[in-house]
């Protein structure tokens, strides 16, 4: 586990099923003057929607490792590994509160900030602060869709980039890691309505562009690991 | 006028230092990269855009490109006045 930030991931393998557990402690915070919004209905809607594109079952390609012993004196025992499909089911479970003020925040929490709609945050609804950082915010302005169901792609989306995952469908994702792009002729095949397209992409809809497919979990799983998360 | 090579140098250092501190990358998790100091010449995003329009507000743009260049050349031309004026008063 990293030193701040809230994703933490557990994976119980066994020889048929991998359950993967994924938890996230969150703050929220409403950074603006007027403090319109109903914190407790965003923290409701982040919930639901982290839940609605993270919580998959998907099968993966893996191994199970047995020893076979040898009988016989002075030869060792091997490990062989048998290809196996195991199923794994994705479990994540949101913890949230709300603060005042962004200083309120403890070391194992995200913070989900509400920011002015002014300067450059005007031009879009939201951000992360680092691939694999502990910071979303989001344009106050628009949150009101995320809270009627309207935008249903922004929280998932800047998660997932806390979650070290890039975009899909940009160049240079090929260079930082080539296993996150896909190519052109994939994209509508592999997952068209995939959380992690770039903002201009012409499969990114704000309520429809909600699915997660199971390499990015793996990559997600991998990335907490090698501790790349909650920076 | 005749341009002191070091004071030349100095002046530019300085001045790419100052874009360097004051650029951003940060594109690739919806922020911005912003090059370009005092005028951003270069600003990206791969966020969703609320506005398509705002889409005027992103890329290149090479007058501010040129006005930083200005502002370069009149710091360097400024450094290299106030070194001559303060070399010819000490003698």
């Amino acid at each position: 586990m990293g030193k701040t930030g809230g994703w933490s991931i557990q994976v119980n393998e066994t020889s048929s099923t991998i359950d993967v557990e994924i938890r996230l402690k969150l703050a929220i915070c409403d950074s603006t003057k007027e403090k319109k919004i109903n914190l407790y209905q965003l923290g409701n809607a982040v919930e639901k929607q982290l839940k609605r594109s993270y919580q998959i079952t998907y099968y993966k390609d893996t191994y199970n490792y047995s020893t076979i012993r040898s009988g016989l004196d002075y030869f060792g025992s091997r490990i062989a590994a048998q290809p196996v499909k195991k199923i794994v089911q994705v479990n994540l479970k949101v913890v949230s509160r709300i603060i005042s003020t962004k200083s309120q925040i403890a070391n194992d929490e995200h913070l989900l900030d509400l920011v002015e709609n002014t300067g450059r945050f005007k031009l879009i609804y939201g951000r992360a602060d680092d691939l694999g950082g502990s910071v979303v915010s989001l344009n106050a302005h628009y949150v009101n869709n995320i809270i009627k169901g309207l935008d249903n792609n922004t929280v998932p989306h800047e998660f997932g980039h806390t979650l070290g995952l890039l975009h899909v469908d940009k160049e240079a994702t090929k260079s930082k890691d080539a296993r996150q792009y896909w190519p052109n002729q994939k994209r509508w095949s592999k997952d068209s309505t995939n959380i992690m397209f770039d903002g201009r992409s012409r499969y990114m809809h704000g309520k429809t562009s909600i699915s997660v497919i199971g390499s990015q979990i793996d990559i997600a799983i991998e990335n907490y690991k090698k501790d790349k998360l909650n920076k | 006028m005749k341009l002191k090579y070091l004071v030349t140098a100095i002046v530019i250092i300085i001045f790419l230092s100052l874009n360097l501190i004051f650029s951003e990358n940060d594109a690739q998790v919806d922020g911005f990269t912003i090059y370009g100091w005092p005028y951003n010449f270069y600003v990206q995003t791969e966020a969703r855009l609320t506005n398509s329009s705002y889409a005027d507000q992103l890329g290149f743009f090479p007058t501010k490109f040129a006005a930083d260049l200005f502002i370069l050349c009149i710091s360097i031309m400024a450094a290299n006045i106030v070194v001559i004026r303060i070399r010819q008063g000490k003698q």
